[in-house]
C-alpha cells in the first residue's frame, strides 16, 4: 500500500515556489523588494554616470570658452643672432614632423607659419609690427583691395595701415634685417581683413596699428601678411620664429581624449626642449587639462558625497524591507527547521525567493541610472555624446554585493535563532528604554562621528559626511526613545478615557515598525534639508561671486583716463544719471560716484548703509576755480622767513599755484620766487591750460633740493586776468601739512584777505598746502576683514598712497580683491591728476539700447571701448563648474530621499496589513464601531511620523549649519568671502512642508486601505 | 522501521520569565516503547508541550536525560537533531498552519519535507500515495487555502510522517475540530502507528481522544501524576518514591492532611490518621 514512486517525479522544487510565493502570492511585496534594488542600483550607478557626464560638460566647456592659446598646440623655432652668429627658425616642415601621430590625431590640420617683427628703416615715425606667412592665410582672410601676396616681399596690409601710415597698393617700404646688411624690400600687393579667428590660432593680425604722437612719438603697424619666399629670401629678420600649430579638435576631444592629449602635450614638450634650445612647444592645453583634473577630483569627493548617505539610507531601507518581509517567513523558517533543514537550509529557502526578486530590479534600476545620465547629459552644456563612464559596471556589480550581502545577513539573522523563539513566534516589543547591543553599537559609533563633526575634526570633504551621521543619530535615538515614550503616553491617555490618542500611541509604542519608520523618515527629512539647502545656498553663492566679479549688470572698460569726458558722455547717454556711472580703479581702490553707483552696483553681501554713503563724501566745500591765463597773487614774507641751503646761504623759493584742469591732468602755474624778507610783492605768472577753467588744488613752495625754508608767509589778492578771485584766508579753509620734511600751517593773519602760513620745509621735494576742499584723508569703506596695522592708505588716481581714514565696513567691495577701499571718486580726485594708474570705467545697467547709447556717446568723444563685462556672461562661467553640476545632485537627492520614506510607508503597509486589519477586527469584535476603528487605522502612524519629520529637519538644519562651511561651491576657494553658508530658510521650509504633506497623507491613506479590510472574518485567519 | 523508544530521566525544564523563574516539569520519569501509542494529559501550563518540545530536541532540558531510540536527544548537537527531525523525529506542533508552507499544495509541502531524508539516501513514499493514505488524494494539489481545518491537520500529518519516521510527536492535534475531522485525524495516527509501527505521542485535552488510546500519561505540575491503561487509571510512583494521588483523591486529602500506608497481604492501604 505505501508503494514507491521515481525521485524525480516526487521532486521538491525550491524555484517553483519561490515563483509561486512571489508571484502569486506576495506580488505587493515583491514589487516593493524590486522597487527598492532598483532605487539601490540606479542611485549607486547613476553616480559613476553622472560624473561622466560632468567631465564631459567640463571638457565641452573649458575647450568651447579656451582661448587659442589654451586651446592649440604649437611647435616653435625661434632664430637667434647673437655675437657668435646667427642661427635660423627652422623650416616649419621640420617642425610638422615632430608632431607624434598620436598627438596630430587629435588636432585640427596643422598650419604653418613664419614670423618677424619688421619696422620700415624710413620715415618719421616708422611703425613696428609683425610681418606673417601663414600656409593659406589668404584663404583665412578677406581680401578687400588688391590682390594675395604671391611673390617674395610682398604684403598684404590692414585697412587701419592704410589710414595711419598712408600706405597704398604699390608702397614699398625695406625693413631691416637682425643682422647687419641691405634691407627688405616689402611692397603693398592688397588690403585685408581678418576673418577665420580660429584659424589663426590666437594670432593677432589687427587692432595692433597706432601711433602715439607727443614728445616721444610712437606707432604700430597691424600685421602684414606675405609669402613664405619672404622669409626664405631674406636673411633672418628681427624676432623670427617658424611653427607649425593646431588646435586641439573640439568635436571629437572626448574626456579621456582629452585627458590624454594633455599628457602627451607635456611628453612632446618635454620632447621637443630636448631636440634643441631654439625649440618650445607652445600651448596652455596643460593648463586646462589640469583644471579638468581638478575638478574632475573635486567632484570625486563631493557627488559620492552626497550620494553615499542616500545609498547607505538605501541599503537600511533594504534591510528594513527585508526584516519585514522574512519575519512574514518565519513560519516558513520554523517548518524548514522544524523538517531538519538546518539554518543553512532555511537560509537557503529564504534566498532563493528574495534574491531573484532583487536581482530583477538591477535591471530597471540600471535602466533608470542611464536614462538620468542621459538627461544630464541633456541638460549639463556640451555637445559630446552621453556615456555610460567606465565605472558603470563597478558600480551596478557594487549594488549587487551590497544587496545580496544585506540579504544574506539578514536571512542568516533569522535562520540561526533558536528553534523553540521560532516555533514561538512573538514579535519583540519595542517598548523598551534598555538598549540592545547592536543598538548601543550604532549609537556609539554613530556618536562618535557626530562629534568629530560638531567640534570640527572632520574637515574638508569628509565633514560632508557628517550630515549624514547627525541625521543617523539623530533618526537612531529618536527612533528608540519614541516607542518608550509613546507607551507610557498611551497608557497615561488611556487611564484619562481619551481612547483613539491613547490607543494610537499604544499602538505607536507597540509595534515593531515605528522605530523602523522614525529612522528612516528622520534620516530621510534631514538628507532632503540639507541637499536641498546646499543646492540654495550653492545657488547663492554663484550669484555672490558672479555679482562680486562682475561689479554691475554691464562694465565697459575704457581705454581713456578723461573723466570729464566720459562724464559728459554718460549725461548725454543717460540724461537720468541713475542707469551709467563712471567709476575708476587705481590698483585696489574702487572710486565711485556714490548716488548713482548703489542704484547700478551690486552689493552681494550687503550694500552700504546711508551712514556710510554720508561717510564717505568729500568735504563739503567750494573750490577755488581759475579760468583764465594771467595769474597773480600777493606775497608778503615775514621779516624772519629765512631760506637757507646747506653751507648757510640764503637760497631761492619759488611759489606755483597747483591746478587741474578739466581733462584730469595736473599742472603748476609757476609765479616766481619770493621776494626779500619782509617785502611785499604780487607774483605773477602765465599759463594757457586753465582758459577753460581750472580748479586750485594746492599752493606749492619750491626750492633747490636741501633748502631749509623757516618762517611765514602772507599770501592774498588771487587774481586771474586781474580779476579778483575768491581767496579762501581763514585757516580753517586750509589742510595743515604734515610730513617728515615739511611742516605748514595755515594761521590767523592781520588782513582778512590774506592766509598766514607758518613754513618749516626741508628735504628735496616740493611743499603743498591744500585747500581743505581737497580731502586731507581719504575716508573710505573698507571690507570687513582689513586690517592696517601700520595706518590706512588708499590708492589715487594718480597712484599715489594717500592717507585714509575707516568710513564704514562692509563684506564686499565690488570687483576688488580681499585688501581694497570704496572711496568717493569726487573726494580721491580733487586736486589730483588722472594717471595711467587709474583705470576708467562705465557700470550700467544692462539694458542693450543704453549700452549702445552709451558707447556711440563715448565714441563721439574719442574714447574706446576695450572691453564689455556682463554679469550674465560670469555667472554662466560660474554656472559652467563641476562644483555646480555636483550639488545640482541635490535635486535628485532631496526629492529621492523623500520618495524613499515614503517608499518604507508603503512597504511596511504592504507587509503588515494583514496583521494590522486583523487587530482591527479584534478591535471590531470587541465593540468598537467602524469609524473609531477607522480613525484609528489612519492616526496609527501619523504621531511618530511628524516626529520624525520635525527631529529630521531639525537635524538636517543643524548639519547644514555646521557643514555648509565646508561644501566646496567653487573649483577653486575664493579669495574674496562671496562665499555666504547661511541656512536657507526657504529650503528649509519647503523641505518641511513637503514632508509634512507627502509622509502623513501617505500613511493616513494607508490606513483607510488597511481599515477597509478590517472584515471580521479576519481574527480567524491563520493560513 | 520499527518505532523508536523513549526514555526520560529526572527531566527538569525552567523557563526564564523576566525575573522569574518558572519550572515547567520538576522531575519526570517517562518510558515509552517502540510502537507504542500514548496520549499525554493534563491541565494547561502543567508542561505537556514542554515535554513535547524536549522529546524533539525543540528545547533542551534544564537537567535530566531524553533517549529517543539510541540517541541522547538532551545532549546532541545541533547538526545531529537537524539529522533526526529530517528522518526520524516527526513533530506536529499545536495548529495545523504551522507545520505547512502556505501559499503552496500539500503534495509540495510533503516533497518540501522529504527533501532531507531523500538527500541523505532514503527512499521514500510518494507525495500523492501518502496524502491518499491520509485520506488526502483529491486534495493533494490544491492550494492549503482551499482545505478544511481537518484537511489541514491530515496535511500537517502527511508532512510530519513523509520521512517515514520511528517517532511521531503531535501537540493538540484534534484541537478546534469537529467531531468528523477528529476521528478522521485519529484514525490516521492509529493507521500511522499501526502499519508503521511508529511510536505516536500525542498531547490533548479532549477526553475522548484520551479514551480510545491505549495508554495515558497525566502531567501535573510538572511531574508525571497518574496513568490511564484502557481506561484505568493509576497514580506512578517516581523514581524519587514520590506518589501524587490521583485529582479526585487530592480533592478529599488537603495539603497537609496525615496519612499512614499500611501494608495488607498483597496490597497498600493508605489510611488518614487524626491528628
Amino acid at each position: 500500500m505505501w508503494g514507491w514512486r521515481s525521485r524525480r517525479a516526487s521532486r521538491w522544487s525550491p524555484i517553483r515556489f519561490a515563483r509561486q510565493s512571489a508571484l502569486g502570492h506576495r506580488r505587493g511585496q515583491t514589487l516593493a523588494l524590486v522597487g527598492v534594488s532598483a532605487l539601490i542600483t540606479a542611485c549607486t550607478a547613476f553616480t559613476p554616470v553622472y560624473d561622466r557626464a560632468m567631465q564631459q560638460a567640463l571638457v565641452d566647456t573649458l575647450l568651447a570658452n579656451a582661448s587659442a592659446a589654451e586651446n592649440s598646440v604649437t611647435i616653435k623655432s625661434e632664430s637667434a643672432v647673437t655675437a657668435g652668429g646667427a642661427t635660423e627658425a627652422r623650416d616649419p616642415r621640420n617642425l610638422q614632423a615632430m608632431v607624434p601621430r598620436d598627438v596630430a590625431a587629435e588636432l585640427e590640420p596643422l598650419v604653418l607659419g613664419r614670423t618677424a617683427v619688421v619696422a620700415p628703416v624710413a620715415g618719421d615715425v616708422p611703425p613696428t609690427g609683425p610681418l606673417v606667412w601663414r600656409d593659406g592665410a589668404c584663404e583665412h582672410v578677406r581680401v578687400l583691395s588688391g590682390e594675395c601676396p604671391d611673390a617674395a616681399g610682398e604684403i598684404l596690409i590692414s585697412e587701419a595701415d592704410v589710414d595711419n601710415f598712408g600706405l597704398t597698393i604699390g608702397s614699398a617700404s625695406t625693413v631691416r634685417p637682425a643682422e647687419d646688411g641691405p634691407g627688405v624690400r616689402l611692397e603693398v600687393v592688397g588690403t585685408y581683413a581678418p576673418s577665420d579667428e580660429e584659424w589663426w590660432q590666437g594670432e593677432t593680425l589687427v587692432g595692433i596699428s597706432i601711433v602715439f604722437r607727443g614728445n616721444e612719438p610712437t606707432a604700430a603697424h597691424d600685421a602684414w601678411l606675405t609669402t613664405e619666399a619672404t622669409f626664405v629670401d631674406a636673411p633672418i629678420l628681427p624676432g623670427e620664429t617658424s611653427q607649425a600649430g593646431a588646435l586641439v579638435r573640439a568635436e571629437t576631444a572626448g574626456v579621456d581624449e582629452v585627458l590624454a592629449l594633455g599628457d602627451r602635450v607635456r611628453e612632446l614638450s618635454q620632447d621637443v626642449g630636448r631636440e634643441g634650445r631654439d625649440l618650445h612647444v607652445r600651448t596652455e592645453f596643460g593648463a586646462l587639462t589640469e583644471d579638468v583634473r581638478a575638478q574632475t577630483r573635486q567632484a570625486h569627493r563631493t557627488v559620492p558625497l552626497l550620494m553615499a548617505p542616500m545609498g547607505v539610507l538605501l541599503v537600511f531601507v533594504l534591510w528594513l524591507v527585508l526584516a519585514a518581509a522574512i519575519e512574514q517567513r518565519r513560519g516558513e523558517v520554523a517548518v524548514a527547521r522544524l523538517r531538519g533543514r538546518g539554518p543553512a537550509g532555511a537560509v537557503g529557502l529564504l534566498l532563493t525567493e528574495l534574491l531573484p526578486v532583487l536581482l530583477l530590479g538591477v535591471v530597471p534600476g540600471a535602466v533608470i541610472a542611464l536614462l538620468g545620465g542621459s538627461l544630464a547629459r541633456a541638460l549639463l552644456p556640451g555637445t559630446a555624446p552621453f556615456e555610460a563612464g567606465p565605472g558603470f559596471a563597478a558600480a551596478v556589480v557594487l549594488a549587487v554585493a551590497a544587496m545580496v550581502l544585506t540579504t544574506v545577513i539578514a536571512a542568516v539573522r533569522i535562520a540561526r535563532e533558536p528553534l523553540d523563539g521560532l516555533l514561538r513566534g512573538g514579535r519583540l516589543s519595542s517598548g523598551r528604554w534598555a538598549l540592545g547591543a547592536l543598538d548601543a553599537f550604532l549609537i556609539a559609533a554613530v556618536g562618535t562621528g557626530v562629534l568629530a563633526f560638531v567640534t570640527g575634526s572632520l574637515s574638508g570633504p569628509f565633514a560632508l559626511a557628517g550630515p549624514a551621521l547627525l541625521a543617523l543619530l539623530a533618526g537612531l535615538l529618536l527612533a528608540h526613545l519614541a516607542a518608550p515614550t509613546a507607551s507610557a503616553a498611551g497608557r497615561w491617555l488611556l487611564r484619562r478615557g481619551r481612547l483613539v490618542s491613547g490607543v494610537t500611541l499604544l499602538e505607536t509604542g507597540r509595534r515593531r515598525e515605528t522605530r523602523a519608520v522614525i529612522a528612516v523618515i528622520t534620516v530621510a527629512s534631514a538628507l532632503a534639508v540639507f541637499s536641498v539647502d546646499a543646492l540654495d545656498v550653492g545657488d547663492r553663492n554663484r550669484t555672490n561671486a558672479s555679482q562680486h566679479d562682475a561689479g554691475a549688470p554691464v562694465v565697459l572698460s575704457l581705454a581713456s583716463r578723461d573723466l570729464d569726458g566720459v562724464r559728459a558722455a554718460l549725461t548725454f547717454a543717460d540724461p537720468s544719471g541713475r542707469q551709467a556711472t563712471p567709476v575708476t580703479i587705481s590698483r585696489t581702490t574702487l572710486a565711485v560716484e556714490p548716488d548713482a553707483f548703489r542704484r547700478i552696483a551690486y552689493f552681494p553681501r550687503g550694500a552700504p548703509t546711508d551712514a556710510q554713503w554720508q561717510a564717505i563724501a568729500p568735504p563739503d566745500l567750494e573750490p577755488v576755480a581759475l579760468t583764465g591765463s594771467r595769474f597773480s597773487l600777493t606775497v608778503r614774507p615775514d621779516a624772519q622767513l629765512t631760506s637757507k641751503d646747506g653751507l648757510g646761504s640764503d637760497s631761492e623759493v619759488n611759489l606755483g599755484l597747483v591746478v587741474t584742469t578739466g581733462t584730469g591732468t595736473r599742472r603748476t602755474i609757476r609765479l616766481g620766487a619770493l621776494p626779500p624778507s619782509g617785502e611785499r610783492r604780487m607774483l605773477v605768472g602765465n599759463d594757457s591750460a586753465c582758459a577753460s577753467g581750472c580748479l586750485l588744488a594746492a599752493v606749492e613752495l619750491r626750492s633747490s633740493p636741501g633748502v631749509e625754508i623757516d618762517g611765514e608767509l602772507d599770501l592774498g589778492d588771487l587774481r586771474v586776468d586781474g580779476s579778483p578771485v575768491h581767496w579762501p584766508s581763514a585757516p580753517q579753509e586750509w589742510n595743515p601739512t604734515e610730513t617728515e620734511y615739511a611742516a605748514i600751517s595755515p594761521t590767523a593773519s592781520a588782513s582778512d584777505d590774506a592766509l598766514r602760513l607758518v613754513v618749516r620745509v626741508g628735504g628735496i621735494y616740493p611743499a603743498e598746502i591744500t585747500p581743505a576742499w581737497v580731502p586731507r584723508t581719504v575716508p573710505a569703506l573698507l571690507p570687513a576683514d582689513r586690517r592696517d596695522p601700520l595706518g590706512l592708505e588708499v590708492t589715487g588716481v594718480d597712484g599715489s598712497d594717500r592717507p585714509a581714514e575707516d568710513a564704514g565696513r562692509v563684506t564686499l567691495i565690488p570687483t576688488m580683491p580681499e585688501r581694497s577701499a570704496l572711496v568717493d571718486l569726487d573726494a580721491i580726485s580733487r586736486g589730483a591728476e588722472v594717471t595711467f594708474d587709474a583705470h576708467a570705467e562705465v557700470w550700467l545697467l544692462d539694458d542693450p539700447e543704453l549700452v549702445d547709447a552709451v558707447v556711440a556717446s563715448l565714441r563721439e568723444r574719442g574714447i574706446a571701448v576695450a572691453d564689455v563685462r556682463r554679469y550674465s556672461t560670469i555667472r554662466q562661467t560660474h554656472q559652467d563648474t563641476v562644483a555646480t553640476w555636483s550639488l545640482a545632485m541635490g535635486a535628485v537627492v532631496g526629492p529621492a530621499v523623500i520618495l524613499i520614506a515614503l517608499l518604507i510607508l508603503l512597504v511596511l503597509a504592504v507587509t503588515g496589513w494583514r496583521d494590522r486589519a486583523r487587530d482591527l477586527a479584534i478591535l471590531r469584535l470587541n465593540g468598537a464601531e467602524r469609524r473609531t476603528t477607522r480613525r484609528l487605522a489612519v492616526w496609527a502612524q501619523l504621531p511618530a511620523i511628524v516626529l520624525a519629520i520635525v527631529i529630521g529637519v531639525a537635524a538636517g538644519t543643524l548639519s547644514a549649519v555646521l557643514a555648509m562651511p565646508d561644501v566646496s561651491f567653487f573649483p577653486t576657494r575664493p579669495e574674496v568671502p562671496v562665499v555666504d553658508p547661511a541656512t536657507s530658510w526657504r529650503a528649509v521650509l519647503y523641505v518641511a512642508a513637503a514632508c509634512l504633506v507627502v509622509l502623513p497623507a501617505a500613511a493616513a491613506l494607508a490606513g483607510i486601505v488597511v481599515a477597509r479590510r478590517a472584515h471580521l472574518e479576519r481574527v480567524t485567519e491563520t493560513v | 522501521m520499527r518505532g523508536l523508544a523513549i526514555r526520560t530521566r529526572g527531566l527538569v525544564h525552567i523557563y526564564h520569565v523576566k525575573e522569574h523563574d518558572v519550572a515547567a516539569l520538576s522531575g519526570v520519569d517517562l518510558d515509552v516503547a517502540g510502537g507504542e501509542m500514548i496520549g499525554l494529559l493534563g491541565p494547561s501550563g502543567s508542561g505537556k508541550s514542554t515535554l513535547m518540545s524536549l522529546l524533539s530536541g525543540v528545547l533542551r532540558p534544564s537537567a535530566g536525560k531524553v533517549f529517543v531510540g539510541d540517541t541522547e536527544v538532551s545532549a546532541a548537537p545541533p547538526r545531529d537533531l537537524d539529522r533526526l527531525r529530517a528522518t526520524e523525529i516527526g513533530l506536529m506542533l499545536q495548529g495545523a498552519g504551522r507545520n505547512l508552507l502556505p501559499n503552496t499544495t500539500p503534495a509540495d509541502n510533503v516533497r518540501f519535507a522529504q527533501h532531507p531524508a531523500r538527500r541523505a539516501g532514503r527512499q521514500l513514499t510518494d507525495p500523492g500515495e501518502l496524502l491518499a493514505e491520509v485520506g488526502l488524494a483529491e486534495h493533494a494539489d490544491r492550494p492549503l487555502s482551499e482545505l478544511t481545518p481537518g484537511g489541514l491537520q491530515l496535511a500537517a500529518i502527511a508532512v510530519a510522517i513523509s520521512s517515514r519516521p520511528g517517532l511521531l510527536l503531535c501537540d493538540e492535534p484534534t484541537s478546534q475540530l469537529d467531531h468528523e475531522a477528529r476521528d478522521q485525524v485519529l484514525a490516521a495516527l492509529a493507521k500511522v502507528n499501526r502499519v508503521y509501527g511508529t511510536t505516536v505521542v500525542l498531547v490533548t485535552h479532549d477526553p475522548h481522544v484520551a479514551k480510545v488510546l491505549p495508554r495515558t500519561v497525566t502531567i501535573r505540575d510538572g511531574r508525571i501524576g497518574g496513568e490511564g491503561r484502557s481506561g484505568e487509571e493509576y497514580a506512578v510512583v517516581t523514581a524519587d518514591g514520590f506518589l501524587p494521588l490521583p485529582g479526585h483523591a487530592r480533592d478529599r486529602l488537603p495539603p497537609g492532611t496525615l496519612v499512614r500506608l499500611h501494608e495488607v497481604d498483597d496490597h497498600f492501604e493508605l489510611r488518614v490518621e487524626e491528628p
